[in-house]
């Protein structure tokens, strides 16, 4: 009898024990510092956007992002070529986004030089420093990727003509570099008397698929290591038919250039946004994520985003086959 | 010491507390044991007496009775004694090695048998030898784990998973009583001669009792198995232990000490510190790779076709490979071999049937079940709605014919379970993963040897895949498809010791097609063929001491590694007195399938299944159990086992992953320790435990050292299943767990989405809010406990009978805590307060 009440005791010891639930989600606080900056060569100001990290009660996220609680109070520095360029803090007025003010850090007129190695470092009053260091990347164009159009024949494929662009990577080999083809026709169109110039940007797509609306929509190379891509010649055909759609005045589009380009993450924004994108279906809950930084004492991302052009030699006769006129710049 | 572990939400003080309690309990067994024989004193001198006489002194000074039959022992014979103060332990010791005798501790009722099997009295004699199967009288199936108990000679056995049984070494020329019982059976006693170096085969039937009987448990024989953390469970005891909306063999095993959940969510369980892709599980030995429906929140496993299932926690025997923590062997039924049945039943979830039947020489058994509501998966999911669908379906065939092979059994079985996720919406992705599997096995036993061989041939595939459609998703397919031949024997020695052996070799294929960021399919499986084999010898002649050494040596390997490996096991079992029996083991285990698992994911579809890279280790695992198993009473047990569990280079997700085609696992490494007691009670009424187990687990990754998410450190489970009378059963379950580890964050931080990195000033605008973690798991959340209940009722309607069952989930609608979703701030609860019915009914 001894025994079972024992027994019973320890059980309901146990229970009333274990109700309690004294939890916290929340570790010790501490400071930790976010820098983001992301070069580009395609955009004549360079930002930066400084930030702490927010302590909430019972860890529960913020309902909205606040760029305008951004940090000013740091000195932000690039080393670039053996110059000191200080980055200058500032409010911008958003006029299409929540957070209409936005605080961050900027630079004019840093011109970027493929292969170059270049350092940020910021420092905030408490003495904390935060730097990183990268490299600018760097390809080159493979010659036959300058005509256009360019038929080539893929073996392997049933479908044919493909369009085909090539180009090399100059990053060390050890080093991964993300790119972005993209394939983008220059024209002028005679409207009310004037000419406009517009841009038209050609999907750079093996196949269509049918969108919620029932249409048929363009599907965009993705962002990938790949340093070619190929195209079918109609997906360009179409592009520029579409250009003028049932106008039948086709002699008022005059095209003027086309530009393929290739948009180069270094390495290190590369491995940014590969971790960030690392895929995960939508029943899948996971309770950690990967959170890449390359920012030393600290969190967030530093790097390049490198635009590299090739004007392409055009056949005007192709320009022409559409009714189109061709007009080089 | 981790950060975390002093502000862990148990205190020190009450880990203390309860480690303290668990230490007192342990002594106080030892103390009982001590207080009935070795602390029972006595001081007698006699000379020359008989030995009746002398028994019953014995009984006037201490506090025992002796049971005896007065023509099976020399009363009449004369000892000479004297003793001093001396424990009536050593007295008794001292009259058995005089006259041959065996004593039987119950209570304080001591039974005094006659041992034939010492001192060579009985070397001269014949022998023979005893074999056959239980079956149920009304359906012929067989009955696995059944007593089987010649009353002359003190000897018994249990059945096997195949109701099969044999006993050597019988004197022959002679007619015995054969006690045979089963838990829900009427005992039967039978008598059959013995004939001189023969093989006597025969079938036993029993006949269900409408009363509850307690099976006649057989003393002194019970380490006759010489194997440590096997759990042994019928199917009968497997409907009573429902614990859940339906009853579900993966989640009643988790009502066992030492196998932990991560939450009422997932079936999934996690033994003695190993993750649950090491747990090793098994249908007609063949094993089920993904063994999870509808996102691991039920087993595919229908319990309407179980018959047996063993359960391994850890020291498992040579017999089986391939998985470095637990083996769970399920055994399915033939069906009915007399008369054809046929059973519906319904609950809020799935909707399932069996039909079973004889055919000429064999019977067969088809079963299947379907979801048709995912309003209760609701309860699983946080109320999101998934459109899930499942259903599973097995056949069995089985056939024997004496005339046209003597004591042999042909099978044909096959299995089936798919799930699928269809949105039926081509902008979202579609899942589909599937189990199946067909086989054939062959059991002879040859007609004038005690020797039992075993054929199987078996196909079984998994497949898994995601189909992207127009959604964003990424494409995953991954498949194993294992062709295996195994054959294993049983050879039983005259003395009782046994060999036992087998070869197996495996064609196994696999494929897990990833996609990259350009949507590209890149094939990782591989494919070969491997050969293993193992061999062992049992123990099983000495009185005391019970041994298995065996190893495992696997010659042909898919994984690069040493071309030969070697994996050694033993058990030993030794029975101190005849109420406690003392056990260990040690084996060493190696793993060469992985899967692909992020063990911080709460919910995930499935895990991919690959051969272990040709860039990691394999992974292995050292087991070290000790414990022992002491009867108090007939009715009333105490265990204990302390275990302690080395892993080498285990295979877990790159928790670096930056890049599709980066290496998806790395080696870690992990340790874990523990210690386990439990009380049973069963008295064919009721049957009630009551488990504690203390458990450590660390993983050691990148030099960092942490604890996985399903190491709770203490566990308390009680269970209580009662037979009210008149066809009414009434169960409830209460689990506590101290709280699972997790990991704080520091607070959130604008984390920078560059999906629009195109636009130049995405930089400015496009911020998401990111935790900041803490160290890993270093926190623990709050304590876990929930208690369940379950209430049926059997009634005989018309033609049929109808069972109905009300289970009732966390009665006191404890908000245990899930996990905490960093994306929204939001806490997600385990599961609330839910009642469910089950409605079943048996033609």
């Amino acid at each position: 009898m001894k025994k079972t009440l024992s027994v019973l005791q320890l059980i309901l010891f146990l229970f009333f024990e274990s109700c309690s639930d004294d939890f916290n989600i929340n570790a010790p606080y501490q400071d930790i510092y976010v820098l983001n900056c992301i070069l580009r060569n395609d955009n004549s100001i360079q930002y930066a956007i400084f930030s702490k990290n927010s302590f909430t009660e019972n860890g529960i996220p913020p309902s909205s992002t606040s760029a305008a609680q951004n940090i000013k109070e740091a000195n932000l520095k690039i080393f670039y070529n053996d110059s000191v360029f200080v980055m200058r803090d500032t409010t911008i007025e958003l006029t299409d986004s929540e957070n209409s003010r936005v605080n961050c850090f900027y630079l004019k007129n840093l011109i970027l030089s493929p292969w170059k190695v270049i350092s940020i470092e910021a420092s905030v009053p408490g003495g904390k420093i935060l730097k990183s260091t990268i490299q600018v990347p760097k390809i080159s164009f493979a010659d036959f990727s300058r005509k256009f159009p360019q038929v080539t024949e893929l073996g392997d494929y049933q479908e044919r003509p493909f369009y085909s662009w090539s180009w090399v990577g100059n990053a060390q080999e050890s080093t991964a570099i993300l790119d972005i083809p993209q394939l983008e026709v220059y024209y002028k169109h005679y409207e009310q008397g004037i000419y406009v110039d517009k841009k038209v940007l050609v999907p750079l797509a093996f196949y269509f698929i049918i969108d919620q609306f029932g249409n048929l929509s363009p599907v965009n190379v993705e962002i990938s290591f790949n340093t070619f891509c190929v195209t079918k010649l109609e997906t360009v055909d179409k592009t520029l038919r579409d250009l003028s759609g049932n106008d039948p005045h086709k002699e008022d589009y005059t095209i003027t250039k086309v530009v393929f380009s290739v948009i180069s993450m270094d390495s290190e924004l590369s491995k940014y946004y590969s971790a960030y994108e690392t895929y995960s279906e939508n029943f899948t809950i996971k309770l950690r994520q990967t959170d890449f930084s390359n920012i030393e004492g600290g969190k967030g991302i530093f790097g390049i985003y490198y635009k590299f052009s090739l004007p392409l030699v055009i056949d005007s006769r192709y320009i022409e086959s559409f009714g189109y006129r061709y007009d080089p710049l | 010491m981790f950060r975390g572990e002093q502000k862990k939400v148990i205190s020190s003080s009450f880990v203390k507390r309860i480690f303290l309690s668990f230490i007192i309990t342990t002594l106080i067994v030892f103390y009982a044991i001590g207080q009935n024989l070795q602390d029972q004193k006595v001081s007698l001198k006699v000379v020359n007496m008989p030995l009746g006489e002398l028994l019953q002194i014995l009984e006037l000074k201490t506090n025992f009775t002796f049971s005896y039959l007065n023509e099976e022992l020399p009363l009449g014979e004369r000892v000479t004694l004297n003793s001093e103060n001396e424990p009536l332990q050593q007295i008794l010791e001292i009259l058995s090695d005089r006259f041959a005798l065996t004593f039987t501790r119950i209570s304080n009722i001591i039974t005094i048998k006659k041992n034939q099997n010492v001192n060579g009295k009985n070397k001269l004699q014949v022998l023979g030898i005893l074999r056959g199967i239980v079956r149920d009288s009304a359906t012929s199936e067989v009955l696995p784990y059944a007593n089987v108990y010649i009353q002359e000679i003190n000897t018994g056995v249990g059945t096997d998973n195949r109701g099969f049984f044999i006993i050597p070494s019988i004197p022959a020329k002679k007619e015995y009583t054969i006690i045979v019982s089963f838990v829900g059976y009427l005992p039967k006693k039978i008598k059959v001669f013995i004939e001189e170096n023969k093989i006597t085969d025969m079938d036993i039937y029993l006949a269900k009792s409408t009363i509850e009987i307690e099976s006649v448990m057989v003393y002194g024989e019970r380490a006759n198995e010489a194997e440590v953390t096997v759990q042994k469970i019928s199917i009968k005891e497997i409907e009573n232990m429902t614990f859940g909306v339906e009853t579900d063999v993966m989640r009643s095993i988790q009502l066992q000490p030492g196998v932990q959940s991560a939450g009422d969510v997932s079936a999934k369980y996690y033994v003695r510190g190993g993750a649950s892709n090491e747990n090793l599980v098994l249908l007609n030995e063949i094993p089920i790779y993904n063994p999870f429906h509808a996102l691991g929140i039920f087993s595919v496993i229908d319990p309407e076709m179980i018959n047996s299932v063993e359960f391994y926690k850890g020291g498992f025997g040579a017999k089986y490979d391939g998985r470095l923590s637990s083996v769970m062997n399920i055994i399915t039924k033939d069906g009915n071999r007399n008369n054809f049945a046929a059973s519906v039943a319904v609950s809020q979830l799935t909707v399932k049937s069996s039909l079973e039947g004889p055919v000429p020489n064999g019977s067969f058994i088809i079963t299947g079940r379907k979801s048709y509501s995912n309003e209760i998966l609701k309860k699983f999911t946080n109320n999101k709605s998934i459109p899930i669908d499942f259903y599973d379906a097995s056949f069995k065939v089985n056939y024997s014919n004496p005339e046209f092979l003597p004591i042999s059994k042909f099978t044909f079985f096959g299995f089936l379970s798919k799930d699928k996720i269809d949105y039926k919406n081509k902008l979202h992705a579609d899942f589909n993963w599937l189990n199946s599997h067909l086989g054939f096995n062959w059991f002879t036993a040859t007609q004038n040897s005690p020797l039992f061989v075993e054929l199987t041939l078996y196909y079984s595939k998994f497949s898994g895949s995601e189909i992207p459609n127009s959604s964003n998703n990424r494409s995953i397919e991954n498949g194993v498809d294992d062709i295996t031949f195994k054959t294993d024997f049983n050879y039983v020695l005259s003395d009782r010791n046994e060999y036992y052996g087998g070869i197996k070799i495996n064609f196994i294929k696999t494929k897990l097609f990833l996609a990259n960021s350009t949507g590209k399919l890149k094939n990782v499986g591989s494919e070969g063929t491997m050969f293993s084999g193992y061999s062992g010898f049992r123990v099983l002649s000495l009185n005391k001491f019970k041994a298995d050494f065996g190893s495992r040596l696997n010659a042909l390997k898919l994984a690069e590694g040493p071309s030969l490996f070697f994996e050694p096991r033993l058990n030993l079992t030794y029975s101190l007195l005849p109420t406690l029996n003392l056990k260990a083991a040690w084996g060493i285990y190696q793993q060469e399938l992985v899967t692909i698992s992020d063990e911080d994911e709460v919910l995930a579809l499935f895990e991919p299944w690959i051969v272990t890279p040709e860039y990691l280790k394999l992974s292995n695992s050292i087991h070290y159990i000790g414990g022992y198993d002491y009867y108090l009473t007939e009715k009333l047990k105490i265990s204990m086992e302390g275990y302690f569990k080395v892993m080498h280079n285990l295979a877990v997700l790159n928790d670096e992953l930056i890049y599709p085609t980066d290496k998806q696992l790395i080696n870690a490494s992990g340790e874990s320790h523990g210690a386990e007691m439990s009380v049973n009670y069963n008295d064919g009424w009721i049957n009630a435990w009551l488990a504690y187990s203390y458990s450590w687990t660390t993983k050691k990754l990148r030099d960092i050292e942490y604890h996985p998410r399903y190491d709770s450190r203490n566990a308390i489970k009680i269970f209580i299943n009662c037979e009210l009378g008149n066809n009414w059963r009434a169960s409830i379950s209460w689990i506590y767990n101290s709280g699972m580890p997790f990991t704080q964050i520091f607070g959130y931080y604008n984390n920078y989405n560059p999906s629009e990195i195109l636009n130049p000033s995405s930089l400015l605008t496009d911020y998401a809010y990111f935790p900041i973690l803490a160290d890993r798991n270093a926190a623990h959340l709050p304590d876990y406990h929930r208690l369940d209940m379950n209430l049926s009722k059997k009634i005989r309607l018309w033609f049929m009978d109808l069972s109905i069952e009300l289970n009732v989930i966390n009665i006191y609608d404890r908000k245990n805590f899930f996990y905490f979703d960093t994306k929204t701030g939001e806490r997600v609860n385990m599961l609330p307060f839910l009642p469910s019915i089950d409605i079943k009914a048996e033609l």
